[in-house]
């Protein structure tokens, strides 16, 4: 469990709890979309599926063809946009009680907690 | 892979399921409440190896999760037998022994309602879903084989109207609003219930007249029930007499308010919900300053259109120079250089000094004290709508101002808007206090804790580090959960395409006070332009639409569509912005050409977000 990865569970967490997880993931749909990463994905899969024969092909087949060429081909003007959001989430709730409420994660720890508090007050100062 | 799902999902279904199944979606996969996305948040992790974000699935006979890229939710169905799982993400159900997602019609009935209501809890409107034909609708289109399809180069939506007799000021604007993106997808959408009584409904008359639009029949259509009906309605508009192109717009749009009030369902006394609100509305700002106290009062009216004076005209017409200082010009056109509507919106939005003849009681003062006043965008409607005033009728003359204005084809209107207006004009100081007041976004965001003090100083001076970085990211968010944007938001400084408008229709006026003619030019498939006059449709090029608004002879009012995003198109409906490209010479349209096809029930109910790009203009 390094530090790294219970910082981002953490994270991860609270955006689920306060629903930014699911508006990240609403402006990240649009924007896909707006670009026009979803048609060439969606291609793309039509592809595969033509590859592979439509009765024989399954969702993981897909998932393990198509994923490396999704990743590829976001836009790296999406990416800075979502990172920016995230960034600010994270100086936005910079307080000291945000973190504290009870995480239930193994091997969350106080030097992982003071690790998240030195990266929220990081991205406040920027 | 069939929709009645895989053998094994059947002998999962023992008594009760559904309860559980939705259970297991209410509260792990869509979350709609807050206390939903706390449990969810605490407890989804894999119970293997503790990862939360590979691909968590949840087992659907027994409460365990587990991740799926790693294997473990497999182990867990190998151990146990329990064969399926539901995907923590998607909500799509696995079946181990099939070795693929299986869609079994009840299960994904159940998915999807709980999302729909996740979507609600959450207050951001309805989530977008691709159209599924009904039994009737595929009847409908078994019967009906013949299919029409949009290419880029067809004419479908373009048709003349014939002049019943000076009524070029109808025609013109009913070619402005037959090619309003989104009043167009409401009408051939069918969204309209009618429940007046008799035939006299304007809104009935639009639908059917959409209808002849895209129709794809190209003889000029014959407006006369409209024009009846609209004589009706407004009865300062009948007769056979030139009338005001700008005159008519208002008063139709009345009309339709008025009769569309019922489409809705919901009515409050001070907010209507129709389509022509939900389009064409916006809010004026107007904020009066107490030249010796400085206090503030405002009031926000609503409007349709935005009536802009010129040069020219016997109004003084400040010049505006960058310093911002004035200098009168009277019954001269521009200086140096053209006019442009974004001078004229300046003008429109500077502080104006009430003088001394109209002093207004102050509140702060109790007394009588000069003022100024100024006005500024609180609320941007969808569609705006530019009239430039230039039919002058004062007490000593009545003229037609003829000076060349140029618009620009994209217009951003952030400095125009009332949040602007506060950054540009404060002292540091005042705009320290207002920002403590403002915080209200913030303080629906934030969960508070126990001790909310210290969150909330935090919180407010993280948020003035926001406004001058100019982070765009909350544009999206504030859409969605606000139908109508209210520039109080500070965030919104940064969300410029928000702000950011197209141009689609150009209505023009030729001639003389007494007696002139109107046409309209119209934007079609994102960049061709077509110019319509009466019965006539004609291929125009786009520098002459720019050039048009110009000449002195034309211009009043311009239609500009406002750039916006998915979600919020789908509380009101709009297509995502146009990219403008190159301008093509003029060519007259031929009659049987261009085959246009359009493909039934497309075009009339909401589709895939990129198809709609394509149809749309």
């Amino acid at each position: 469990m390094s530090k790294d990865y219970q910082m981002k569970a953490a994270i991860n967490q609270k955006m689920i709890e306060m629903g930014e997880r699911e508006r990240l993931k609403e402006l990240l749909r649009a924007k896909l979309v707006e670009s026009g990463w979803k048609d060439q994905l969606k291609a793309h899969c039509k592809d595969v599926i033509r590859e592979k024969g439509l009765e024989h092909v399954t969702v993981e087949d897909l998932v393990t063809e198509v994923t490396p060429k999704g990743r590829a081909l976001v836009p790296d003007s999406v990416k800075k946009e979502l990172l920016q959001r995230i960034r600010a989430f994270l100086a936005q709730h910079a307080a000291l009680g945000f973190w504290l409420t009870p995480i239930h994660s193994p091997g969350f720890s106080k030097s992982t907690f003071s690790g998240l508090k030195c990266a929220a007050a990081e991205e406040r100062s920027r | 892979m069939s929709p009645a799902g895989c053998p094994h999902v059947g002998g999962w279904k023992a008594d009760g399921w559904r309860q559980n199944l939705r259970l297991i979606y209410r509260c792990f996969v869509w979350t709609g409440s807050a206390e939903t996305r706390t449990r969810k948040a605490r407890s989804c992790v894999c119970h293997v190896c503790g990862a939360h974000l590979s691909r968590l699935h949840s087992c659907l006979s027994c409460v365990f999760f587990a991740c799926f890229a790693k294997k473990h939710i497999h182990e867990h169905a190998g151990t146990k037998r329990h064969h399926l799982a539901v995907d923590l993400l998607y909500g799509g159900v696995y079946c181990f022994l099939c070795q693929d997602y299986v869609y079994d019609k009840e299960m994904e009935q159940i998915s999807k309602e709980e999302q729909k209501k996740a979507w609600k809890m959450r207050g951001v409107g309805e989530k977008f879903s691709s159209w599924e034909p009904s039994r009737r609708e595929v009847e409908l289109l078994r019967h009906n084989p013949k299919r029409r399809r949009i290419t880029t180069n067809c004419t479908i939506g373009l048709r003349g109207l014939i002049n019943l007799g000076n009524t070029c000021f109808m025609n013109c604007i009913v070619q402005a609003l037959t090619h309003t993106p989104l009043l167009r997808d409401f009408f051939l959408s069918d969204r309209h219930q009618c429940e007046m009584a008799s035939s006299s409904c304007l809104v009935c008359e639009m639908s059917q007249l959409f209808q002849e639009f895209y129709s794809g029949r190209r003889s000029p259509h014959v407006p006369f029930r409209l024009l009846h009906l609209v004589w009706t309605h407004a009865r300062h508009l009948a007769g056979y007499e030139q009338q005001d192109a700008h005159e008519f717009l208002i008063a139709a749009l009345d009309v339709l308010h008025r009769h569309c009030r019922d489409d809705d369902g919901k009515r409050t006394s001070n907010h209507c919900t129709c389509i022509i609100d939900r389009i064409f509305t916006g809010g004026l700002q107007s904020d009066v300053t107490c030249q010796v106290c400085h206090g503030v009062s405002t009031t926000i009216d609503p409007f349709w259109d935005i009536s802009l004076d010129l040069p020219g005209s016997s109004t003084p017409f400040w010049s505006l120079s960058p310093g911002g200082e004035a200098s009168v010009l009277n019954g001269e056109g521009h200086g140096g250089g053209a006019t442009t509507l974004t001078d004229c919106l300046r003008r429109f939005t500077r502080p104006e000094h009430l003088g001394s003849g109209a002093k207004i009681k102050c509140s702060g003062c109790h007394s009588y004290q000069e003022s100024t006043k100024q006005l500024t965008m609180k609320k941007l409607p969808v569609v705006a709508c530019f009239h430039l005033k230039r039919f002058e009728h004062s007490a000593r003359l009545r003229r037609k101002i003829s000076t060349y204005v140029s618009f620009p084809l994209e217009l951003d209107m952030t400095p125009f808007m009332a949040s602007s207006k506060e950054t540009r004009d404060e002292r540091p100081a005042e705009r320290r206090r207002r920002q403590q007041v403002t915080p209200r976004f913030i303080q629906n965001r934030c969960i508070r804790t126990g001790s909310s003090e210290p969150d909330q100083t935090l919180a407010l001076s993280s948020f003035s580090s926001f406004r001058e970085s100019e982070i765009n990211f909350l544009n999206l968010t504030f859409l969605i959960t606000n139908e109508t944007i209210d520039s109080d938001d500070p965030f919104l400084h940064g969300a410029a395409s928000s702000s950011r408008y197209s141009l689609f229709a150009v209505v023009n006026h030729q001639g003389t006070l007494e007696s002139g003619h109107y046409t309209t030019f119209i934007r079609q498939h994102k960049d061709q332009w077509f110019k319509c006059d009466d019965a006539v449709i004609t291929k125009a090029g786009l520098k002459e639409v720019l050039d048009s608004e110009g000449t002195p002879e034309r211009s009043t009012p311009a239609f500009l569509c406002r750039t916006v995003n998915k979600e919020f198109y789908l509380s009101v409906f709009d297509p995502p912005p146009p990219r403008v490209t190159s301008f093509t010479p003029e060519e007259e349209l031929r009659s049987s050409d261009v085959e246009a096809e359009l493909a039934v029930g497309v075009a009339v109910r909401h589709k895939d977000e990129r198809q709609q790009e394509a149809l749309c203009s």
